[in-house]
């Protein structure tokens, strides 16, 4: 198991080479010989597709780009099960972090290595991840296959989430956003703990905490959901885009 | 639409390296661009293109280069004193990118407008300026009990409308907002960007919204402006540059950027933005660019008007030929 952080700009130590940092990496895990930390490291930035020059750089000689396709690089040295990258992209222009994603999606698929992605980009993920978590103060709100999430999302605050970003096609129609503020986690609301920004709110869910309760195969944490009382995304057009 | 602030060839370099270092980074190369009265104006680009350097220019943190900004027809550099420079920052304020490290957080929130009241209109009796404070704090959706809070009371979006309200205080022009919604949870983004329009729409207030994120320019923007390593690549009316980009680069932002309900396009490049520093002539774009010809690594393009009010600065796009670089 290894983890990509957010920031590769200060996850790298900038006084150290990306191949002393491998090779760091390699001698904590075991006592590798000279030569077989140098295939090692070369193998795995050759996979990310960086010439292998580069473990010679200073992470500081690097674009944002390849410094943290360096950072995946070096999560890959022991050819892990499970990679949690926390939000990866997020300090990258849209053309470095489509072209990263693509990326760790073919290295996925080649390696068959488990991906947990966080992210706050509702619309980077679609076309990547195979099932969707969506989490509200502390709690997992709606989980479910990421297609079917996209096409009906069940939970208020998820229907919210995807409204809230504007798209480049389409007609240019006024958002709502959600409204209200993210909770303060120190004095979480009783019951739903969305019931404060959720326009669908009725009187018990400020009472009754939900549980996750299955819908429609997938997961969802929502009483009016849950007996069928709350309109439907798909059946009412305003909701869906 | 009348013309509010003009840039003509402004160029803005900085010095790398050691003292005796010749090299200069041209952060900013020749950039010519307007905006009106009562209009946004979004500035997209990647990171380093400029997009921020451009902003500092025109809030007189920087001095260009070269080159010079008109505001209501008066040159910037023919600012000499005080209160003509006091006068163009309150018409010209600017929000920031973080609402965390933008507000003094020993004072109350009210204390930042409340100096700038002060400073940018004496005029104003004491007893006056705390009324014109909730004023501008209901404008912008705060209620004027939140005059009191201290900053760490507030949320990252109440934050970034006391930006914003302070920026009002002052009855400015032309707002630069740099970045102002990327910090901010993507839920409550929505209600900032809606804020921008109503500040348009009912204050006449213009704004510079800088943004990297196309998708959220085309909410509010009437105009779109994309940077490439310091150089404008293209401009003109959001959707018409949305929906006919004429440079390569354009398209490649543009396809680049995800969209949930489009099935996924295909982009190859891999490429990295250029470093800037002492370029030689040619398209800077040239080594990303698939339809590059000899005339690109010889000549700057420089922009050109390809329809109405929509210009790009590419040799191909003007020989009339038809662009299609990357598909979106």
């Amino acid at each position: 198991m290894s983890v990509v952080m957010q920031s590769a700009m200060n996850a790298l130590n900038p006084v150290k080479s990306i191949g002393a940092q491998f090779k760091d990496a390699l001698q904590a895990h075991g006592k590798p010989s000279k030569q077989e930390i140098a295939t090692r490291s070369a193998e795995v930035m050759r996979m990310v597709g960086i010439d292998p020059v580069h473990l010679k750089s200073y992470p500081h000689q690097l674009s944002g780009g390849m410094r943290q396709r360096s950072m995946i690089a070096m999560a890959m040295l022991f050819t892990p099960d499970l990679v949690i990258m926390d939000e990866p992209t997020s300090a990258l222009d849209v053309v470095a972090q489509r072209a990263l994603m693509v990326q760790i999606k073919e290295l996925q698929q080649t390696f068959g290595f488990a991906v947990i992605f966080v992210t706050h980009d509702m619309s980077l993920i679609s076309h990547f991840s195979d099932r969707l978590m969506v989490m509200y103060a502390g709690q997992i709100d709606e989980l479910g296959a990421t297609r079917t999430i996209f096409d009906r999302p069940l939970h208020p605050y998820t229907q919210g989430l995807l409204e809230a970003f504007p798209s480049i096609h389409g007609p240019r129609v006024p958002l709502r956003g959600i409204p209200g503020n993210p909770p303060d986690l120190a004095m979480i609301p009783t019951g739903c703990r969305f019931h404060p920004r959720c326009p669908y709110a009725v009187e018990r869910c400020t009472a009754i905490a939900p549980d996750l309760y299955p819908v429609d195969g997938d997961l969802v944490r929502c009483l009016r959901r849950q007996d069928g009382t709350l309109p439907r995304a798909d059946q009412e057009g305003s909701l869906s885009r | 639409m009348s013309e509010l602030l003009r840039t003509e060839h402004l160029t803005r370099h900085f010095k790398i390296g050691g003292m005796l270092s010749r090299r200069t980074l041209h952060a900013v190369d020749d950039v010519s661009f307007s905006i009106g009265e009562r209009e946004i104006v979004a500035l997209a680009g990647e990171s380093g293109s400029g997009k921020s350097t451009i902003a500092r220019v025109l809030a007189r943190v920087y001095k260009p280069t070269s080159g010079e900004i008109y505001f209501e027809g008066k040159p910037l550099s023919a600012i000499r004193s005080r209160r003509d420079g006091l006068r163009y920052s309150s018409l010209v304020p600017m929000v920031f990118q973080d609402p965390f490290a933008s507000i003094n957080p020993v004072f109350r929130v009210q204390h930042g407008v409340l100096r700038i009241l002060k400073l940018h209109r004496p005029e104003l009796p004491a007893k006056k300026r705390l009324d014109e404070a909730a004023r501008v704090f209901g404008v912008v959706g705060l209620g004027a009990d939140m005059l009191q809070r201290f900053p760490y009371e507030l949320s990252g979006g109440q934050r970034q409308r006391v930006g914003f309200a302070q920026a009002l205080a002052m009855r400015p022009k032309l707002i630069l907002a740099d970045e102002p919604v990327s910090m901010l949870d993507v839920s409550i983004r929505i209600g900032l960007l809606n804020l921008m329009a109503k500040l348009r729409d009912e204050e006449g207030v213009s704004i510079l919204y800088i943004t990297h994120d196309i998708a959220s320019a085309r909410y509010v923007a009437d105009r779109l402006i994309v940077m490439y390593a310091g150089q404008i690549a293209e401009s003109g009316p959001i959707e018409d540059v949305l929906t006919i980009p004429k440079h390569p680069y354009t398209q490649l932002l543009l396809s680049a950027v995800p969209d949930p309900m489009a099935p996924l396009s295909q982009v190859s490049d891999q490429g990295e933005p250029p470093k800037v520093v002492d370029p030689t002539p040619g398209c800077r774009f040239r080594w990303r660019c698939p339809l590059a010809i000899e005339k690109c690594s010889a000549v700057t393009p420089v922009l050109a008007e390809l329809r109405p009010g929509h210009e790009a600065a590419c040799h191909v796009a003007q020989t009339g030929a038809e662009v299609r670089a990357f598909a979106s």
